[in-house]
């Protein structure tokens, strides 16, 4: 009988444990918002972000959630007792998003609905506010699929390099005066910032004088800057990416066939796109080892095509 | 009874039979969209509130004071409630999930600390408590254990428990496998397994994936909290791992160096050897490899280079054979083969004929004497190198893949034949021993009795091979693939005749209809009936293809071409239709809930959610039904609801029904489809919740109420279906067994053997296990 007793919870089926989980309109929102809080501290700029049980990025799964509890307890939360806490909580979510004007609406919302939050939220609006006002500064190239795109003129280096910098000095200045983990993200803004200027010069190597070296150049600075980010293998994939277009693209402007085909030079660019992918390829338990290794094989298979008297070994 | 009576009640048992096929669906499908009950906020609601603003505010003195608020005034609610019966207890038990409401705070105020490992401490704490919601409870179990020490030791852990289950099965497997001889035969069946897995753990890594993750485990846990008290130790034990995993590679990489050395591969040999410079600096060994491979490849060098050199000190040019050179590049390929010809019976024993007999051989290709070309350039292949300056040349075209197709042709045909009975009689031994870390004599030692017990089943296994319908190795593939390069090559050759021939018997016997056709094509006396036939074939191969294309605009483009392919074959015509359907039918979205699933979840379908009229999901088919197939989100808001037909039957074709809802609806289902398959997960880790980019964008935008503006790219089309558990996993879910070994039951046709023993279950690799390999 107790064995029996015991068993039947176990037994319980899908429909029946789902109805006993289910929650009230109230703690439905706590359970989001102790999630979220959990990982408002967190150092994204030097970890990956969360993942929740489902897998999805924390912050985003978190907003979806408190979107869809609006929904269903609409009746209940119309009394107002949690809009301040869920316009907050949506805010927090959205400055991880990036989506900073939008936090700032909620980080408005929140001021006006709920006193204890005030000082926090003007706090935290103003900072979100200067990482909106302070992103829309230089360039973003990136998405090739962008109708606005601007086409950009080798003479406007100078420019770029300054609108970058003043970008930076801005996130800064927003990060200054902020609550704590508002460090960790000027630093990835930073960290983009860094990434986007350096795409730039590489979308613009031969435009430039020297374009090549430049693009490698600031590749290079990305990673010097950034090497304690999560993103620090990216940034090292990026580079041997970026070796290797310069070896792939030299072999076809000179086959190696011809009599202009200068070995040591694609032996210096093999050299540094294959080292990097070697070391990437070492790094157990991240996905850019599997990319790196993929990706060596592909450049070794390549310069087999080069014939074997112009370059026959690494 | 009388005959007619008998028949009058078969009659009325057959109506009565009748009755119970369904009525026509009702009129209205959906309910009027209910207003749920608003629950007016007690004093305990506001304090959690409060408890929530603290929280996000980062003032954990306020929240631990407001906690204990909350609790006094959750206790009291309950006495208030409980003491003002009925209406208390109705409140009661409407607010089961009150009780919910505390360990919810307790979380919360945990999670202000803003310091990982104090709230991994204090969930533990926390789950001691009886009252949590198992959603929850499932949360803050995950929470607990994701802690890198945690974690690092379980995989050690699991590291010697697969040590262990590897040993235990050693001597359980042979035991049980010798049940059958009354154990006579148990010592040797135990050697045997002794001596496979004393040459598994020689194979075995130093520092496995299980270590590897342990390590990896251990430097997150180091870079979190690098002054942690524990810091110091952690280090220590992540560096010795290191070490041996440094070592481990290293040696790997300088064995694939050295091997690759043996057969003369410099360009690996170089490759590998950086690769374990990466994890051993300052390695002697190492370096004395290097410097090897570099003078090796240096000599060979020297060696290519010395072979192309000529000698000063010879007369390359016969000046009286001058104007037969100019004629090299002059004349027409007849009128120079003429005079080769001539010149090699002027002079059979000269030292420039392997010359002329290299430049006839050209000149016969060139005239399409292809068969003749190359069993000249073979004689030349054959002649010492040292003797003659074209042998090499010869060898090279004759050998080449490109240059000679057929022959290679001709080499792979004889390779598959061999492939093919090797893997027949040895199977995976054919190519070679198991164990490639031991000497091989020693590993074909091991293995000679699996090997010699495979062979002599062979016949055995050829007689029972057509009912297991395993597919087959194919063994022919090289030479198809040199065969269709002869044909690209030379397409009016002198064997593309029996070039096509070949490849279409190929082609049919893999089934590959669209190939065999076009080979039938260039084939000028095929048989008109017998092409017809093999066209209705390739015409339903492609349509087959076409119905498997995942994108509704690639399976258009597909099932067009079909139909303009084979305009007279009964799958062209198919396709067609099929085209037209999907055209008139297309829809941006097919997103799917079954019945089963939104039986499990009846708040989708209930009055808050879909509001779906209740005698479609009462089970009666009598008043109407939902057919299993369920309901589907078609896109904008338009929702296609699948009934059963009249006919009952619950398995066929359902009656579609579909209707436009409102905003409100879309969006409020949206919401709690998506609360409540996170809400499955949490509570079952089988009940999985695929990821769908273009599902969670249309329902994104129907929270929004956006879904007005379409998105017609295909690509944003999400075909997710939403299933119930039990339609996943049926009514009995298999689980694992409390037991920690299996009990087997062996058998095997191959072998001739039975037995029953336990196998110790080793531990599965987590998920991730493929980023440390």
């Amino acid at each position: 009988m107790l064995g029996l007793a015991l068993a039947t919870p176990g037994c319980a089926s899908p429909r029946e444990k789902k109805q006993a989980a289910i929650l009230g309109p109230t703690e439905s929102v706590l359970e989001i918002v102790a999630v979220l809080r959990r990982h408002v501290p967190d150092d994204t700029y030097r970890f990956p972000p969360a993942t929740d049980f489902t897998g999805r990025n924390v912050y985003r799964a978190s907003l979806l959630r408190l979107e869809n509890i609006e929904r269903i307890h609409a009746e209940s939360l119309r009394a107002g007792h949690l809009d301040g806490v869920i316009a907050f909580s949506k805010a927090r979510a959205l400055e991880r998003l990036r989506a900073f004007d939008i936090a700032v609406e909620y980080y408005e919302t929140a001021d006006e609905r709920d006193e204890q939050l005030r000082a926090e939220a003007r706090a935290s609006a103003a900072a979100c506010a200067g990482f909106a006002s302070a992103l829309v500064i230089g360039p973003e190239p990136g998405d090739p699929f962008s109708r606005e795109a601007v086409v950009r003129e080798a003479s406007e280096a100078q420019a770029v390099v300054a609108a970058f910098d003043t970008r930076i000095a801005l996130i800064r200045d927003a990060a200054r005066e902020a609550p704590d983990h508002y460090q960790t993200i000027a630093r990835q803004e930073i960290e983009r910032a860094d990434v986007a200027r350096a795409k730039w010069f590489e979308s613009m190597r031969y435009a430039l004088p020297n374009g090549h070296v430049r693009a490698v150049a600031e590749r290079q600075r990305v990673i010097n800057r950034h090497a304690a980010s999560h993103r620090e293998l990216q940034h090292l994939l990026a580079l041997a990416d970026l070796y290797a277009a310069l070896a792939r693209e030299y072999v076809e402007a000179v086959p190696p066939e011809s009599l202009d085909f200068d070995p040591p030079r694609l032996r210096e660019l093999f050299d540094a796109a294959s080292q990097l992918y070697q070391r990437l390829a070492a790094r157990d338990g991240a996905p850019e080892k599997l990319e790196a290794s993929r990706k060596l094989e592909a450049f070794l298979a390549f310069t087999l095509q080069v014939d074997r008297d112009r370059f026959a070994s690494p | 009874m009388r005959r007619p009576e008998c028949h009058a009640l078969l009659a009325l048992t057959l109506l009565a039979g009748c009755a119970t096929t369904p009525a026509p669906a009702p009129e209205r499908l959906l309910e009027p969209l209910a207003r749920p009950v608003a629950r007016a906020p007690e004093a305990a609601d506001h304090t959690a509130a409060a408890l929530a603003s603290a929280s996000l505010a980062g003032d954990l003195t306020t929240a631990r004071e407001l906690l204990g608020q909350l609790e006094a005034e959750l206790a009291r609610e309950r006495t208030v409630f409980a003491e003002s019966a009925p209406r208390g207890a109705e409140i009661l038990e409407r607010d089961s999930e009150r009780t919910a409401l505390l360990p919810l705070a307790i979380d919360l105020t945990n999670a202000a600390a803003d310091d990982p490992r104090l709230y991994r401490g204090a969930t533990r704490e926390l789950l001691r408590r009886g009252d949590l919601n198992p959603a929850h409870r499932a949360r803050l179990e995950q929470a607990a254990d994701d802690d890198p020490l945690q974690l690092a030791n379980r995989r050690v852990r699991d590291s010697y428990e697969s040590l262990f289950a590897q040993a235990f099965n050693t001597v359980s497997a042979p035991l049980g496998r010798s049940l059958l001889t009354g154990y006579t035969t148990a010592p040797f069946e135990i050697a045997m397994s002794v001596a496979h897995y004393l040459a598994r753990t020689l194979e075995r890594p130093a520092v496995g994936v299980r270590e590897r993750q342990a390590l990896g485990h251990w430097r997150g846990f180091l870079e979190r909290y690098p002054d942690a008290p524990e810091a110091e130790r952690v280090r220590k034990r992540a560096n010795e791992t290191r070490d041996d995993l440094d070592r481990m590679q290293r040696d790997r990489y300088v064995h694939a160096a050295e091997r690759a050395l043996e057969h003369d591969q410099f360009f690996l040999a170089r490759t590998h050897a950086r690769r374990a410079r990466l994890h051993a600096a300052d390695d002697a060994e190492l370096e004395t490899l290097i410097a090897t491979i570099e003078q090796r490849a240096a000599e060979r060098e020297a060696e290519q280079i010395a072979a192309m050199a000529a000698d000063p000190d010879t007369d390359l040019l016969d000046w009286d054979r001058l104007d037969l050179l100019r004629a090299v590049w002059l004349e027409s390929p007849e009128r120079l083969g003429d005079r080769l010809l001539r010149e090699l019976s002027r002079a059979p024993e000269s030292s420039l004929n392997d010359e002329l007999e290299f430049a006839l051989a050209t000149t016969q290709a060139e005239r399409g004497a292809e068969s003749a070309a190359w069993e000249r350039l073979d004689a030349v292949a054959r002649e010492e190198p040292a003797r003659s300056n074209m042998a090499r040349h010869s060898a090279v075209l004759v050998f080449d893949p490109w240059q000679n197709p057929h022959q290679a042709f001709e080499r792979e045909l004889v390779r598959g034949r061999e492939r093919a009975v090797s893997t027949e009689v040895l199977g995976h031994y054919a190519l070679g021993p198991r164990y490639r870390a031991l000497p091989e004599e020693l590993a074909y030692l091991i293995d000679a009795p699996l090997i010699a017990r495979r062979a002599l089943s062979t016949p055995i296994r050829m007689l029972l091979a057509p009912l297991g319908g395993t597919p087959k190795r194919d063994h022919r593939r090289g030479a198809a693939i040199a065969g269709y390069r002869y044909l690209d090559r030379f397409p009016g050759g002198e064997h593309s005749r029996e070039q096509i021939a070949w490849l279409f018997e190929y082609e049919v016997d893999r089934g590959n209809a669209l190939a065999a056709l076009r080979l039938a094509d260039a084939m000028p006396e095929f048989d008109p009936q017998e092409r017809a036939v093999l066209a209705e074939q390739a015409a339903d191969q492609q349509l087959q293809g076409a119905v498997r294309a995942g994108r509704r605009d690639h399976r258009a483009q597909m099932l067009r071409g079909v139909a303009i392919d084979f305009p007279d074959s009964i799958a062209g015509r198919d396709a067609g239709q099929l085209a037209r359907r999907e055209a008139d039918e297309a829809t941006p979205q097919r997103i799917r809930l079954t019945r089963g699933f939104l039986r499990e979840n009846p708040r989708i379908a209930g009055p808050h959610g879909l509001a779906i009229e209740p005698v479609l999901t009462d089970g009666e088919l009598r008043n109407g039904e939902l057919h299993p197939r369920g309901v589907t989100f078609l896109g904008g808001r338009i929702l296609e609801i699948a009934l059963v037909a009249r006919s009952g039957d619950q398995d066929g074709e359902p009656e579609i029904v579909r209707t436009e809802i409102g905003a409100e609806r879309l969006a409020r289902s949206v919401a709690l489809i998506e609360e409540s398959a996170t809400l499955g997960v949490q509570l079952d880790s089988d009940d999985e919740l695929g990821m769908d980019g273009s599902r969670d964008q249309y329902f994104e935008r129907a929270r929004l109420g956006l879904t007005d503006e379409i998105d017609p790219r295909p690509t944003a089309e999400s075909t997710y279906v939403y299933q119930g558990m039990a339609e996943r996993y049926g009514l009995v879910r298999a689980r694992d067994s409390l037991l920690p070994f299996d009990l087997v039951l062996q058998g095997s046709v191959s072998n001739l053997g039975l037995g029953a023993f336990p196998r110790w279950r080793e531990p599965d690799l987590t998920p991730d296990a493929f980023l440390y390999r």
